[in-house]
C-alpha cells in the first residue's frame, strides 16, 4: 500500500489519467465466416516456423460453446482472427475440446469424437490445418512451448476418466507421447479431479500444471530442461492466475469473487509458512502482467461503489489503483476462462464484457487494451 | 507444500513472510470449527431483508427446467433463511443477471459461480448441461424426466450459490462429513442418490450464519441449532413486601447474550419459550416449579403468585432440544410477606421484622 501522496503520484504516472486507451480494438464477426480447413503444405518444420513467428500481424481467436434448445452442449465454436482485419473463420468442433494459444501464427486445437482425440494446429494467416497427433486416450488440455517444438499433454483413461498424467512429444514430427508426469494421487482434500490445465510462466521457461477439484487446486511447476517439478497441494488455493519465476499467484479456493489473491513461493528453500503473501482479501479476475521492469498482479476491485482496477506488487507492499471499469467490461484472463485467445501488448491488459466476450447473439465483441504504464520516474514522465 | 529439503527462512524476510501467513490465516482459513455456522466472505452484508431480483442474462438465459430451478432456489433461501437476511427473486427486469454456459468468472472447474457485490448486486452462471470435465459429462438433474445417478441437482446448487450471495463461504463440516446435511453451502457438491444432492432448504449451520450477519426476523424465531446462544433471564416482581393473599406479579424477561460473534444477536429478546417460574422459602436451598410463565411481548413472561410467607422466586429456562440456546436462570428475587391478621394487610410491616422496628 502507499499513502495518499504515493497514490496520487502513481496514479498520474502509472495509469493513463482518465484510465483507458483503446491501442487496438478488434471486430469479431458473430458468425464467422464456414471454412472448412485444408491440410497446410510443408511437414513438422513449417509448423515450428509458424509457431515462433506471429506473421505481419498477430493472431486470435475465441472459442465459444454451441447449446442447442434444451440447454445442452452439443459443440464448440472455434472461431479465428487476425488483429487489423474483420475477417474471420468459423469451425465447429465437438463438446469434447479445446483451443490454446495462439502460439506465433498457429492456434493448438483439441478433438475428441468419442472414440479418438485429435491434436491439431491451425494456421490462423491461411486457414489450413495440421494433424499432430491422434489416439484412444483422450487428451484434455495441450500447449506448446516457447521455442514452437514441443507439445505438452493432459490426458484422462477415455473409460474411466483416470489421469493419465502429462506427456510430451515434438510439434515437428509424428512421433509418440512420452510422459513426463505421472498423474496426481487422488486426495480427498481435492475431491475428484475437475480440470488439469497447463500455463506457462511469464518468462516461458517452467510449465505450471495444475489440477483441480470443485474448488481447490494443486499445482505443479515443471522444469522442461532439469524436468525438476515443485508441488503446491495446500488445499486454501485455487485457480491459477499467473506463474513467475519463483512463485505461483492464484485465488484462494473460493467458489466465487470476490477471493483472497495469493501468492506462493515455488522457492524449496522456504519453508511452507512462510511462502504465502495475501496479497488482496477481495481479489476479483486477475491477470499476471509486466508493467515496466516489475510484474504486478491486475485484477478487479468493487470498493461498495465502483469496480476499478488495481496492480499489486508479488510481495504485497504496493498497490496502485489503475481506475474505474465501465459498467460492463471486465479484465479478460486465461484463455480457458474467457474463451479468447489473444495476448495483450507488453504494459497493457485486455478487458472485454463481463471479462469474456458477449456471447454470440448480443453482437460484435468489443475487445481492446488498457495500457498501463510503469511508474514515473519523473513528472515529465508522468504527463504521457 | 512438499518439500523435499526445506530450508530455514532468512530471518529477514521471516517476519513479512510470518505476517502474510497470519494474514492468509485470517482471510482463507475457515473461521468457525467443524460444525459450527457456515464461515463468512469478506466484504460487506446486504442490509437487513433487502430485495436482490434477478433476470436471466440476455443471450445466455437458462432453458426452462434450470429457470425453473433457480427460481425455486431463490424462493428456498428466501423461506429458509430464518433471519433477516436479504430476499432473492426473479423479476422481469432485475440488475442481477444470471446466465447459462461458459461464464468468465467460473473459471474451469466447478458447476456454477458468483461474483458478489454487496450491497449493491451479484451475478451468476451456471454450466450448461453436458459441460465436459476430466472427472466426465455434467448432468444436470433437471434435464431428465429420470434424472440418473451422478447428476446435479440445480435447484440444490442454486441454493448453495445464493447462500454464497448472502455472504455465506463453505461449511467445515465435521470429520467424516457427517453433519454434511446441517449445510446447504458446501465444497463439495454431492450428486444423486448421496444424501443431501437435493437439498432445498438452507441447512442449520447455513441459518446460523445468516442469523449472526443479518439477525432474526422476530422475538419468537428459533435460533438455529447450529448456535449455542448463552442466554439471560432478568426478574422483577411488582412488590417486594406484601400481607399475606395478596397478589405478586412477576415478569422476567429472556435475552440473548451470545459471544463477541453473535454481535447482531446480542439483547435480542426471546419471546415464544418455555419459562418456569420457580420458588423456595426464603432461608432454604431447595427450589420448586411452580409455574410456567405466560409469555408476553418482547420476550417478556409473566406469572402472579400470592405467597403465604416469604419467598424466593427465579425465572429458569432450560437448555432447549431444538434450538441453539443454552439454559438460564435469573437472580433470585425475594418477597417478603407481612404480618397482619386479615387482608388487606399492611404492606409496610414484613412479616419477619421484629416489632417496633418498622
Amino acid at each position: 500500500m502507499v499513502g495518499q501522496t504515493g497514490i496520487w503520484r502513481l496514479l498520474r504516472g502509472l495509469v493513463l489519467v482518465g484510465a483507458m486507451t483503446a491501442l487496438g480494438a478488434m471486430a469479431v464477426g458473430v458468425a464467422g465466416r464456414g471454412w472448412h480447413p485444408v491440410a497446410c503444405a510443408g511437414g513438422g518444420e513449417a509448423r515450428v516456423r509458424v509457431a515462433t513467428t506471429a506473421g505481419p500481424y498477430p493472431v486470435w481467436f475465441r472459442l465459444d460453446p454451441r447449446i442447442d434448445a434444451s440447454g445442452t452442449l452439443v459443440g464448440q465454436r472455434l472461431t479465428t482472427g487476425i488483429h487489423g482485419s474483420t475477417a474471420t473463420r468459423s469451425l465447429s468442433l465437438p463438446p469434447e475440446s479445446f483451443a490454446t494459444g495462439p502460439f506465433g501464427g498457429l492456434v493448438l486445437t483439441g478433438a475428441d469424437d468419442g472414440h479418438v482425440s485429435r491434436l491439431s494446429t491451425i494456421e490462423v494467416a491461411t486457414g489450413c490445418i495440421s494433424a499432430v497427433a491422434d489416439g484412444p486416450d483422450v487428451i484434455r488440455r495441450a500447449t506448446v512451448d516457447r521455442t514452437g517444438t514441443t507439445v505438452y499433454e493432459v490426458r484422462v483413461d477415455r473409460a474411466t476418466r483416470a489421469d493419465l498424467g502429462v506427456w510430451r512429444r515434438p510439434l515437428d514430427a509424428h512421433v509418440p507421447a512420452r510422459r513426463i508426469l505421472a498423474a496426481l494421487r487422488p486426495d480427498g482434500r481435492f475431491g475428484r479431479t475437475w480440470s488439469t490445465t497447463l500455463a506457462w510462466s511469464v518468462d516461458g521457461d517452467r510449465l505450471a500444471i495444475q489440477t483441480c477439484g470443485e474448488i481447490a487446486c494443486r499445482t505443479r511447476v515443471f522444469d522442461p530442461v532439469s524436468g525438476h517439478v515443485e508441488l503446491v497441494d495446500a488445499p486454501e488455493l485455487g485457480v491459477l492466475v499467473g506463474l513467475t519465476r519463483d512463485r505461483i499467484v492464484t485465488h484462494a479456493a473460493c467458489r466465487g469473487l470476490p477471493c483472497p489473491l495469493i501468492a506462493t513461493t515455488t522457492d524449496a528453500t522456504r519453508t511452507d509458512a512462510a511462502t504465502r503473501t495475501v496479497l488482496a482479501v477481495d481479489g476479483g479476475p486477475a491477470v499476471l502482467t509486466r508493467i515496466g521492469p516489475d510484474l504486478r498482479v491486475v485484477d478487479t476491485a468493487w470498493d461498495g461503489t465502483d469496480r476499478r482496477l488495481r496492480a499489486t506488487s508479488l510481495d504485497g507492499l504496493r498497490r496502485d489503483d489503475l481506475g474505474e471499469l465501465a459498467s460492463d467490461d471486465d479484465l479478460v484472463t486465461d484463455a480457458e476462462t474467457s474463451g479468447i485467445g489473444d495476448s495483450a501488448p507488453n504494459g497493457s491488459v485486455l478487458l472485454a464484457p463481463v471479462g469474456r466476450t458477449e456471447v454470440p447473439a448480443a453482437g460484435p465483441t468489443r475487445v481492446h487494451y488498457l495500457v498501463v504504464h510503469p511508474p514515473a520516474t519523473s513528472d515529465e514522465g508522468a504527463a504521457r | 507444500m512438499n518439500r523435499s529439503h526445506p530450508h530455514p527462512v532468512v530471518p529477514a524476510r521471516a517476519i513479512s513472510a510470518l505476517l502474510s501467513a497470519v494474514a492468509l490465516l485470517v482471510t482463507i482459513a475457515p473461521a468457525a470449527a467443524a460444525h459450527g455456522p457456515d464461515p463468512t466472505l469478506n466484504g460487506v452484508w446486504f442490509a437487513q431483508n433487502q430485495a436482490l431480483r434477478f433476470d436471466w442474462r440476455v443471450g445466455a438465459v437458462p432453458p426452462a427446467v434450470i429457470r425453473t430451478a433457480i427460481t425455486s432456489a431463490a424462493a428456498d433461501a428466501t423461506n429458509s433463511r430464518s433471519s433477516q437476511a436479504a430476499t432473492i427473486a426473479w423479476a422481469a427486469g432485475g440488475p442481477n443477471p444470471i446466465g447459462y454456459g461458459s461464464g468468465a468468472p467460473c473459471g474451469v472447474n466447478g458447476l456454477a459461480c458468483f461474483t458478489r457485490s454487496a450491497p449493491t448486486g451479484f451475478t451468476m452462471w451456471f454450466r450448461e448441461q453436458g459441460h465436459r470435465f476430466d472427472w466426465g459429462t455434467m448432468q444436470w438433474c433437471q434435464a431428465y424426466s429420470s434424472p440418473p445417478n451422478g447428476c446435479y441437482d440445480a435447484e440444490t446448487i442454486a441454493l448453495d450459490e445464493f447462500g454464497h450471495v448472502e455472504g455465506l463461504d463453505h461449511h467445515v463440516n465435521a470429520s467424516g462429513d457427517g453433519d454434511y446435511q446441517d449445510a446447504v453451502v458446501q465444497t463439495f457438491s454431492r450428486t444423486k442418490p448421496q444424501a443431501g444432492w437435493n437439498a432445498h432448504r438452507f441447512g442449520v449451520c447455513d441459518i446460523a450464519a445468516l442469523q449472526r450477519a443479518y439477525d432474526l426476523q422476530s422475538t419468537s424465531q428459533k435460533v438455529s441449532s447450529c448456535l449455542d446462544l448463552s442466554t439471560a433471564l432478568a426478574i422483577e416482581v411488582s412488590a417486594t413486601v406484601v400481607g399475606v393473599g395478596m397478589n405478586v406479579d412477576i415478569t422476567a424477561t429472556l435475552a440473548v447474550v451470545g459471544v463477541a460473534a453473535d454481535a447482531r444477536l446480542r439483547g435480542d429478546r426471546l419471546s415464544g419459550r418455555a419459562i418456569t417460574l420457580q420458588r423456595r422459602v426464603t432461608g432454604t436451598t431447595a427450589w420448586t416449579s411452580i409455574a410456567t410463565m405466560t409469555a408476553g411481548a418482547l420476550g417478556t413472561y409473566t406469572s402472579s403468585v400470592k405467597p403465604a410467607s416469604s419467598s424466593d422466586y427465579r425465572a429458569v429456562f432450560t437448555t432447549p432440544a431444538t434450538e441453539g440456546l443454552v439454559g438460564s436462570s435469573s437472580a433470585p428475587i425475594s418477597v417478603r410477606v407481612a404480618k397482619c391478621a386479615a387482608a388487606p394487610c399492611p404492606q409496610t410491616v414484613p412479616i419477619d421484622v421484629p416489632e417496633g422496628r418498622s
